[in-house]
């Protein structure tokens, strides 16, 4: 059907001419990377994350799947595969939903205001409602290390493995600093 | 509005003519269907046939055609120049006699009700059209469904019939001078110039009938168009008292507005002593005007023909009812309907159709309504679901006013029903999620998935209500009492709603375990015959089944169904029927007060403890010595925890955020080669 490739192109073009960066993952129009900035205000400010979304064949009547790609830390997104709970996503889809409205409000607002109470991150959740503080501390430091914009596009598991084994390292010898940790 | 041509000299109308009554035509771009349409009253004149409607448009073919023997009425000038959509015509009351006028309410009310009636009929017969139309476009009006008004013939005949017998009437209480044949040739060119006229400038609304023993008549419909919405009010008196016209201080006022009014129908019949010597016969008819004000308008028009008498003239009639007619009543800003209950003027050539409130206000409504849905059809809109852009007539409306495109419903509908997400099934505007009409699911998922829908529909439905079971023998839905109690009323099978085993009054329920051993036990009967057997090992897997499920779920208070919690906190919501619960206590529950008032703890203890496991022990000893040590140490720089200083070691490595850091100069330290050594500071210093 013609059609549903006309509101997929819509939309598509509609969140490019929002300013996004989008990068299409082939030519179906099914797949695509798209990068998103932290909302203001939120101890996300600042952070890039690379987001892919994925729209399924009876996309507008179904939702589309959102992942991060790099590491997030938010009581709603699962740390290691960077799927998200978002109740607009999977219980109240509408057709008439579009993808600027996922990252022009949804996700802000996700971000903005978790909800602990059905979290995918239980560590996150529970840190976010013991010491607020804290857990804001930790979304910084997430974001410094893995939210950076150069991060973005750069594979994130090699990264990862160097920092836990620096600190390790650190464990074991007082005297020797370690190299490289902070700016890898 | 251009007059140009009003004061057309009796001449021939030649080709020439004709082209310069088509540029002073309103509206614009139909000029070939309107050659056409005066080429064929020609032929159809000259024939002067009594046939009905050549098959000219395609919607209007199917017309119910009544055959009054006086005159048939040009069917085809009926049709719309746009294909596909109807001219809406408005509906009269049939008023036999304007004088007989009962005041009682009752009667009133008896008059509404036949008016409702011959809605209805309508309806009946509009629907019946409806579907030998091609279009499947059915929209759902303010007050549920029916088709979309098309005129309806068996009612325009009467009221037809009532003016033009009024006519008649007209005609037959006078004496025509006698003219000369010269003269009467003169007048009838000016008549035949001025219909071809007022045809080319009304189109649509302008109608001729059939001669009448020569005559020419026809009928006009006035729009009164204004720009902006009309405002209309009426005083809704509670009794209707003809001797002392009081308006007392009770009395409501309704007030609406709408953008569309039923037309004047002004319908004329040229005697051959027109426009020399005297003016048409005609006979104003308003639906919602009373009978005072159409007279006040006949002898407007009346002194409109004093002034020029010899001149054609009902050009300026039309012009001066279309403009000026609301503000000759001082209706400018608002109208005002009424009043009602009084006398007849008695004045032969107004007829009106307003009875009372209760019917003018429906009909005003409904009729500004069919008009915006006319428009609504014929022009184009962009779906909001899939941006594609089609006629109106495409579009499906619903009761919430939201529409959108026939296929991206049928779509929408399609997947909910198959994937049996029913409940989701609303209005697709995001704030509004309205119901959508089961009529409306029934034409667009087609009988079968219908079906499926209804009785999605029904189990859902049944299951929210606790206290409806299924009667164990025949399945049907019995209602159970607060003893649990329930009797079939199928096949009064009397049982107990938890076990759904016989009543048994005063015993509990034997439980699933007991029943199970018993009906394992019976296994090994021999009495038991195969069949018999055979039902109860059944049975008996269910009851497994079910004690397996249960092991890791719990129930759904409302529905029933089994709901295992995988992870996250103990506040549950049932995906079949929408239900909160409490997963620890079962409890049916609102928000999260049920966790707050000490009752049930909202995260499971293992989760918490789960939790503080995945933190890194080594924060934990962290933290455990900066609470302790309060001695010596700093906060960090970057998330401001106080850090223990160990073993004399400048260098501090941040519990909670990992921040590398010196204790000496409480910087942030990036290579401590660099920040400690002789240069920088020392990183052993005691204290």
């Amino acid at each position: 059907m013609s059609s549903p490739s006309k509101r997929r192109e819509m939309d598509l073009m509609k969140l490019m001419m929002s300013d996004y960066k989008v990068e299409m993952i082939n030519d179906g129009m099914q797949e695509f990377f798209v990068d998103f900035n932290g909302p203001k205000e939120s101890p996300y400010q600042g952070g890039v994350w690379r987001i892919r979304v994925e729209l399924p064949d009876a996309y507008p009547y179904k939702s589309p799947s959102i992942g991060f790609i790099n590491k997030i830390y938010h009581p709603n997104v699962d740390e290691m595969s960077g799927s998200v709970c978002l109740d607009v996503i999977n219980q109240t889809w509408s057709p008439m939903f579009d993808l600027v409205n996922v990252f022009e409000v949804f996700l802000p607002q996700l971000l903005l205001y978790p909800n602990p109470s059905d979290p995918l991150n239980g560590e996150a959740a529970a840190l976010m409602m013991r010491d607020r503080t804290a857990y804001e501390q930790r979304v910084k430091e997430f974001c410094e290390k893995y939210a950076k914009p150069e991060d973005i596009g750069a594979g994130q598991e090699e990264k990862s493995s160097d920092e836990e084994l620096s600190e390790d390292e650190y464990a074991s010898s007082d005297d020797e600093g370690v190299a490289g940790q902070a700016d890898p | 509005m251009d007059g140009g041509n009003k004061q057309e000299p009796s001449s021939t109308a030649t080709s020439k003519q004709q082209s310069a009554m088509r540029k002073t035509r309103r509206g614009g771009g139909k000029q070939n269907h309107r050659c056409l349409q005066i080429e064929e009253t020609r032929t159809l004149n000259n024939l002067e046939s009594s046939s009905t409607s050549p098959p000219q448009s395609q919607s209007q073919s199917h017309e119910p055609t009544t055959s009054a023997p006086s005159f048939v009425r040009r069917r085809h000038k009926w049709a719309s120049r746009n294909p596909g959509a109807h001219v809406v015509k408005p509906r009269f009351v049939k008023k036999s006699e304007l004088g007989c006028f009962n005041e009682q309410v009752g009667s009133l009310n008896e008059q509404v009700g036949s008016l409702n009636e011959q809605v209805e009929s309508f309806s009946v017969v509009e629907r019946e059209i409806g579907q030998q139309e091609k279009k499947r476009t059915v929209v759902i009006g303010d007050s549920g469904e029916h088709a979309e008004v098309s005129e309806s013939g068996k009612g325009e005949e009467d009221d037809d019939d009532d003016a033009v017998s009024r006519l008649e009437e007209l005609e037959l209480g006078v004496e025509e001078p006698e003219l000369s044949e010269e003269q009467l040739r003169i007048n009838d060119q000016a008549q035949e110039d001025e219909l071809l006229a007022m045809e080319s400038i009304f189109g649509d609304n302008f109608f001729v009938f059939e001669r009448q023993r020569g005559l020419r008549s026809f009928q006009i419909h006035i729009h009164i168009e204004s720009p902006g919405e009309i405002a209309i009010s009426t005083k809704l008196n509670s009794s209707i008292d003809l001797k002392t016209a009081r308006s007392s201080s009770d009395d409501f006022s309704y007030s609406f507005t709408v953008q569309h009014l039923p037309p004047i129908m002004l319908t004329c019949l040229l005697p051959k002593s027109y426009p020399s010597h005297r003016p048409p016969y005609f006979t104003i008819s308003v639906q919602w005007l009373d009978s005072i004000k159409i007279s006040n308008l006949c002898s407007m028009l009346d002194s409109l023909w004093m002034d020029q008498q010899g001149q054609e003239v009902i050009y300026q009639w039309v012009e001066w009812l279309q403009s000026s007619s609301l503000s000759h009543f001082g209706f400018d800003k608002e109208i005002m309907l009424g009043p009602y209950g009084i006398r007849d003027a008695g004045d032969r050539r107004a007829l009106t159709g307003s009875v009372s409130p209760d019917a003018d206000i429906p009909f005003l409504q409904s009729y500004n309504n069919d008009r915006l849905h006319e428009n609504f059809r014929n022009s184009l809109h962009e779906c909001c679901i899939c941006f594609s852009e089609y006629a109106g007539a495409e579009f499906i409306r619903l009761p919430c006013m939201h529409f959108f495109c026939w296929k991206c419903m049928k779509t929408y509908s399609d997947m909910h029903v198959k994937e049996s997400t029913i409940i989701k099934l609303k209005c697709p505007d995001t704030k509004c999620r309205g119901m959508i009409p089961p009529g409306l699911l029934k034409r667009l998922l087609g009988d079968e998935e219908f079906e499926r829908w209804e009785s999605l529909m029904l189990v859902k439905t049944l299951e929210s209500m606790s206290d409806i079971v299924s009667c164990p023998r025949c399945k049907t839905p019995c209602l159970a009492d607060e003893d649990d109690h329930a009797q079939c009323s199928k096949c009064f099978f009397s049982f107990c709603k938890l076990c759904r085993e016989r009543r048994h009054v005063g015993i509990t329920c034997m439980t699933p375990e007991v029943k199970l051993r018993i009906l394992q036990e019976r296994q090994n009967y021999s009495q038991l015959d195969d069949d018999q057997k055979r039902r109860e090992r059944e049975i008996i897997n269910d009851i497994l089944s079910v004690k397996e499920i249960l092991r890791d779920a719990k129930q759904c208070p409302s529905c029933n169904m089994a709901i295992s919690r995988t992870e996250g906190c103990n506040k549950m919501v049932c995906e079949n029927c929408g239900q909160y619960f409490c997963y620890r206590c079962e409890k049916g529950i609102e928000g999260y007060d049920h966790f707050r008032n000490g009752e049930c703890e909202l995260f499971p203890q293992e989760t918490v403890q789960n939790w503080e496991a995945q933190m890194n022990p080594r924060q934990i000893l962290g933290q455990i010595q900066a609470d302790q040590a309060a001695v010596n140490g700093q906060l960090c720089p970057n998330c401001r925890q106080f850090n223990a200083k160990l073993n004399n070691n400048n260098h501090m490595f941040c519990w909670a955020c990992q921040h590398h850091f010196c204790y000496l100069c409480k910087e942030t330290v990036k290579r401590s080669s660099q920040h400690y050594g002789p240069k920088g500071c020392k990183q052993h210093t005691p204290g």
